[in-house]
């Protein structure tokens, strides 16, 4: 009986998230009905407002959730024109000629669900119900607090444009469709979230996307079983197929140019109410080592910074790693001065130097989740604690060698260079660290191969993640691993379908 | 969610067809000696052109031979013959790609348990390499495909650093042209080198998978290959001359002697790459034994056959490592031609089979 | 689940590796700098130049090194006892030389080399020295107070090898002579002072038989320009009555063998670029006759260097110079029909000379 009973909870917990059937039913005719029945939906929750008015001499309400409609825009330029029109005679005459006579609003739809009504309600619209209508009108009047835009937080350019997307899918649409003035930019909206109801939208260019990617896309969104769905980080395991891989074919941005460029070669940009971040697919390995920077600086720069990016990526994820195999398995990699150095700093160390790369790496690691969470007032802390924690304290005690300072110094700066690949690094460098420590090059040169081989088997509705590096494609290295000059760059536009290796049809790893 | 994505003819690309073929080929350079005191290594640069060549032309005629008979791979032409035929087909198969596969790991785990980590188990060598491309195995040909690519850039642009930081020790008085007496010498090689080449098995497995699966493909393989053993070769035999016959693996002597500027080390460069090719070589045959399983016994998942052959190769790569006489039966029978045998038996009976068949019909 | 189990036997699979890789920290590591090998009262000494931070000559080695000796019947054995007393394990993959000493390289001389050839970890390019001394006393002297004497050593010897007063050997040039045709090669001869100062007497030539010879400095020269191991050398010619300081450096170098009337010919083109340092008996003239002249006496003494050396290689029918490579490649013939002895013997040498002048000092007029 117990384990029967833990066994039932178990199951409830766990459940597939159900959408509600009560959401399905219609408004009643009666005013009050409706209202009362809408209270019950939403539990006699306390900022539900009904303002009662009269319209044409019969009863109605604006019914709305507190703070999120814009109550000069209601009073001024709703509710008071309602009083100056002459309306029909019966309910439903007066409720279209509201709808299609008067324009109180940019953005107005007619209803006949409790589900809509509350999704309506939810998103800020101020919805109008007549007594005797079973049907409702909301009013995209929204006046939410919203955070301004400003400049991306996560994505810093020393030109081009300051505006980051915000939380609002509609403000961020806006800013999209300010950018690109072409007809071809489609904007398809869904809701996902069984509970959430969440606003996600599709943006694509209708001449540039393939159509069978758009149509896998959109299939798998879809498929998506969430209850809640709070950040655009959640759909992403969705949006990718295939075995595990530490990488992912799905790349994030909070800067609308980027946005734009993207989808201008082909892909398509997911955008989530509620968060500043828009997904991109497919996104290829090399554009984590692409910024718009590249593109308004000049072409020798722009290719040095880019190979320096490469460098950067490879020198976090093995350095350390390296450094072990190389002092404990191959003396000789290392040059004769610098080799007697490392001996003389290692001489009296309390651990193996396996273990040194390993705990201060750890020790990066606290510190960094550390700084992230910290309130900024107190944030200057870590950055002291460190600096004496690490470079000094733990030296003198014997507990990390000079050398390997500097190594974690350099492994470390070269990894803020390409900080949307940081999840991979991190992990990847302690795995580099345990393998150089037991199995010499040797077993990191194993585990790169693992790397390569677990990248290279990415592929996002149908484009292969490394390419154009391979499978190669030596005319799309033009704008991945270098950047030639805006002139040839504009002769042909990249379209991402096109890639070498992308027209495989259906994806599958066999 | 549907986890389990069906099975999907995936297309390799041609380039990196190409690469995979050039990168399985290559493996062997890394353990080259040169067999004649007398003449050097230009009794194997002949030997090795000739066997490429004739390599290349094997190819095509059994290509052409599935053709002619409908099929666009070999499984594919036995598979139809019936369910035993198809069985013993595959079990044949199966055994010459086994076999290819340990002798890939035992050849580089001797090697490397003898210069670069001396004092080393090889046998953990041999288990690593056979997990590591078991999981490259289960990722799919694609992914071990494009991996080729990079890594054949890479290797070229290291043996022309090992090239340029060897230049200053050529002497080219070590190159002597094989004569009559040299021809005797150059065939045993040359049979040696065309029995030993398990690629052209590898790529009619898998020529209905490549985009354009024409011998094209391996001919571009296998000739850029030869190109590097021509060369690589004529490097060795010049810069090292009678060093070369008392060392075993004079092409790490060689890469030991190279010094360009501050890089003084270019062996262990090297060998990075070379443990690429290792990789590649036993995933794609790791590949292929999983796709021979995968025929006779279809409800098995890709990731537990992967899994299970990844651990028997540990196993059997561990056992065979692990003594000297062990190691040396299996290379022995493969350094004869056993495997040639066992491939080219596989595919003429199949090819006779489906004639057969195809008569039966014309005549009911 | 089932990824995180996976993750989980993965981790534990590679920890249980640990220890199946030689892994040996840095601090066990005896850095070996220079390896000294001698034979005395029927046993090999082994003598280690060993890096070691933590020791300041405490056991007769200078600067940041160690001495440590062993002896044994083999040079493995020795090797071993080395491990044995200190602890630690040897490393010479940063070994900077291997010296030899005189009575190791005679009988023993086969031993010797294959053990240096059966190490994996010394470079096949590893500088290898000669002395008609102790090779220990040569690792033992403290170099100018130099931090690893080793690497003052090697300084020096690349400094001569360079001007050409000594040969430039390294294991695969020494087996590629021992094991030719010629069983010959030539070494570099180090000595010692009284005050422990190190002098670079010529060169040590392994002779066939396993003895050896050895050659001053400047008789060295003339070998040094036919194998094109000379990057400059520095005159001081008689000329009109005064002393000529020249710098002269080979440009060109082209040796090829051929036979001629039944005997084997060593035809050598060499051009140098010849910068005049110094004159002291007044000026020279910046014309067509005077940089004649000058390149005239400075081919002389080219030529007269060269024929002494050969003539000193023939003499000790030493092939060093690798004559008898290039008969067997270009003159098969004349090369299976006589043995090596002979060949060497009736080998004759044709130089061909051009020497550029290109500067004749700041004294120099201009043409008249």
């Amino acid at each position: 009986m117990l384990f029967k009973k833990q066994s039932q909870e178990k199951a409830i917990s766990y459940a597939v998230p159900q959408p509600d059937a009560r959401l399905e039913e219609e408004l009643s005719p009666s005013l009050e009905v409706t209202v009362e029945r809408l209270r019950q939906l939403c539990g006699e929750t306390a900022d539900l407002q009904v303002n009662r008015l009269t319209v044409a001499g019969a009863p109605a309400a604006f019914v709305m959730f507190e703070g999120q409609v814009n109550d000069q825009t209601l009073i001024l330029g709703t509710a008071s024109r309602l009083n100056q029109a002459a309306l029909g005679d019966t309910p439903a005459s007066r409720l279209e000629s509201i709808y299609s006579g008067l324009f109180m609003a940019g953005d107005k739809k007619k209803f006949a669900t409790y589900g809509e009504f509350i999704a309506f309600i939810s998103s800020g619209f101020a919805v109008l119900l007549l007594d005797g209508a079973a049907q409702g009108i909301a009013f995209g009047i929204q006046g939410f607090g919203f955070r301004s835009v400003g400049e991306p937080s996560s994505e810093n350019n020393l030109r081009g444009s300051r505006e980051g997307f915000v939380e609002p899918i509609r403000v961020n649409m806006s800013m999209i469709r300010r950018r690109l003035k072409t007809p071809s930019l489609c904007m398809q909206l869904l809701k996902i979230g069984v509970k959430s109801q969440t606003d996600v939208c599709l943006l694509y260019r209708s001449d540039y996307v393939d159509k069978r990617m758009l149509q896998q896309l959109q299939s798998r969104l879809e498929q998506v079983q969430l209850d809640n769905l709070l950040d655009s980080g959640y759909l992403r395991p969705f949006l990718e197929s295939g075995p595990f891989s530490l990488f992912s074919g799905t790349g994030v941005t909070e800067r609308p140019d980027t946005l734009c460029a993207k989808i201008s070669e082909g892909r398509i940009g997911i955008l989530v109410d509620g968060s500043p971040f828009a997904i991109v697919v497919p996104y290829l390995f090399s554009e984590h080592f692409q910024n718009m920077d590249d593109y308004s600086e000049r072409p020798y720069y722009a290719i040095f910074m880019r190979l320096l990016k490469y460098f950067a990526f490879f020198l976090t994820i093995l350095l350390p790693g390296t450094y072990v195999a190389a002092v404990n398995f191959h003396p000789e990699l290392i040059p004769d001065e610098l080799l007697f150095k490392v001996a003389q700093a290692e001489q009296g160390m309390a651990f193996p130097l396996m273990f040194e790369a390993l705990f201060i790496h750890f020790i990066y690691e606290l510190m960094r989740e550390a700084g992230l969470r910290l309130p900024r007032p107190v944030g200057h802390a870590v950055s002291i604690i460190g600096a004496l924690v690490i470079g000094d304290a733990a030296v003198t005690a014997g507990l990390i060698s000079t050398p390997m300072v500097m190594v974690v110094a350099l492994t470390t700066i070269s990894s803020f260079v390409i900080p949307s690949l940081y999840e991979p690094v991190a992990v990847l460098r302690l795995m580099f660290i345990l393998l150089g420590g037991m199995l010499g090059l040797f077993g990191m040169v194993l585990g790169l191969a693992f790397v390569g081989v677990n990248l290279c088997s990415v592929t996002v509705l149908g484009v292969p993640a490394t390419s154009p590096e391979t499978p190669l494609s030596i005319y799309s290295l033009r704008d991945t691993l270098l950047r030639v000059n805006w002139r040839e760059l504009g002769q042909q536009q990249f379209i991402i379908s096109r890639t070498e290796g992308a027209d495989m049809g259906e994806e599958g790893i066999e | 969610m549907n986890r389990e994505t069906p099975i999907v003819k995936n297309h390799i690309g041609t380039l990196g067809a190409t690469a995979l073929v050039f990168c399985c080929r290559i493996f062997y350079l890394l353990t080259y000696s040169p067999k004649s005191e007398e003449y050097g290594g230009s009794v194997s640069m002949l030997a090795f052109f000739l066997a490429g060549v004739a390599s290349i032309l094997l190819c095509t005629v059994f290509w052409f031979m599935l053709r002619r008979c409908g099929a666009h791979s070999l499984p594919e032409l036995y598979q139809r013959q019936g369910r035993v035929f198809a069985t013993l087909c595959e079990l044949a198969v199966l055994g010459v790609l086994s076999g290819s596969a340990l002798s890939t790991v035992l050849n580089f785990s001797g090697f490397m348990s003898s210069t670069v980590y001396p004092g080393a188990g090889a046998q953990v060598m041999a288990a690593a390499v056979m997990f590591a491309a078991a999981y490259g195995a289960y990722s799919g040909m694609e992914a071990i495909s494009r991996l080729a690519i990079p890594v054949t850039l890479v290797l070229l642009i290291g043996l022309a650093t090992a090239a340029a930081g060897i230049v200053g020790s050529i002497n080219p008085v070590y190159l002597i042209a094989p004569g009559p007496e040299g021809v005797p010498q150059v065939l045993e090689l040359f049979f040696q080198a065309l029995f030993h080449n398990t690629e052209v098995l590898l790529f009619l497995i898998l020529s209905d998978k490549i985009r354009e699966g024409s011998p094209k493909i391996y001919a571009w393989g296998a000739a850029f290959s030869m190109s590097v053993y021509q060369f690589t070769i004529l490097l060795v035999t010049m810069a090292l001359g009678p060093f070369a016959y008392v060392r075993s693996y004079p092409i790490y002597s060689m890469l030991a002697a190279a010094e360009l500027s501050v890089l003084t080390r270019l062996d262990m460069i090297n060998m990075v790459i070379w443990i690429f090719i290792t990789y590649i070589r036993c995933a794609a045959y790791l590949y292929c034994i999983c796709g021979c399983i995968r025929r006779m016994a279809p409800s098995w998942q890709r990731g537990h056959v992967s899994l299970g052959v990844g651990v028997l190769g540990a196993l059997a790569g561990s056992y065979l490592c692990g003594g000297l006489n062990r190691g040396l039966a299996l290379w022995e029978l493969w350094s004869g031609a056993a495997p040639f045998v066992l491939a080219a038996g596989v595919l003429l009976l199949s090819v006779c089979a489906a004639l057969l068949r195809a008569r039966r019909r014309e005549k009911e | 689940m089932k990824k995180f189990l996976s993750g989980v036997l993965c981790l534990i699979l590679i920890l249980s590796c640990t220890g199946c890789m030689p892994s040996v920290q840095i601090d066990r590591r005896l850095l070996v700098q220079g390896i000294g090998i001698d034979w005395t009262e029927g046993e090999y000494q082994v003598t280690l130049q060993v890096f070691s931070p933590a020791a300041k000559g405490e056991t007769e080695g200078a600067g940041s090194t160690d001495i440590h000796t062993a002896a044994g019947e083999n040079l493995a054995e020795c090797m071993q006892s080395v491990c044995r007393d200190t602890g630690r394990s040897l490393f010479l993959g940063n070994c900077r030389m291997v010296i030899l000493g005189a009575n190791a390289m005679g009988e023993n001389r086969e031993p010797v080399l294959d053990y240096l050839l059966s190490n994996h970890e010394l470079r096949p390019g590893i500088p290898l020295l000669f002395t008609e001394g102790q090779a220990a006393d040569l690792l033992k002297a403290p170099m100018d107070g130099a931090e690893v004497p080793a690497m003052r050593i090697h300084e020096v010897v690349s400094a001569h090898i360079h001007a050409g007063l000594c040969p430039d050997a390294t294991l695969l040039t020494v087996i590629q002579g021992i094991d030719g045709p010629g069983a010959s090669a030539a070494l570099p001869l180090l000595d010692l002072t009284e005050d422990d100062m190190l002098v670079i007497a010529g060169a040590a030539l392994l002779l066939p038989d396993s003895g050896y010879t050895a050659v001053a400095a400047e008789d060295w020269r003339g070998a040094a320009y036919l194998l094109g191991q000379l990057e400059s050398a520095d005159y001081t010619l008689g000329y009109k009555g005064g002393t000529l300081r020249v710098t002269v450096t080979p440009v060109l170098h082209l040796l090829s063998a051929q036979e001629e009337n039944g005997r084997p010919l060593l035809q050598l083109q060499l051009r140098l670029n010849c910068a005049v340092q110094e004159f002291t008996g007044g000026r020279l003239d910046w014309n067509s006759t005077e940089t004649a002249a000058v390149a005239a006496v400075v081919e002389r003494q080219a030529q007269q260097e060269l024929q002494q050396s050969f003539g000193l290689i023939q003499a000790h029918q030493a092939d060093v110079l690798g004559l008898l490579p290039q008969m067997k490649k270009f003159t098969p013939k004349l090369y299976q029909a006589h043995s090596g002895a002979w060949l060497l013997e009736q080998a004759e040498l044709k130089t061909e000379i051009q020497v550029n002048i290109t500067s004749l000092g700041s004294g120099a007029r201009a043409a008249a």
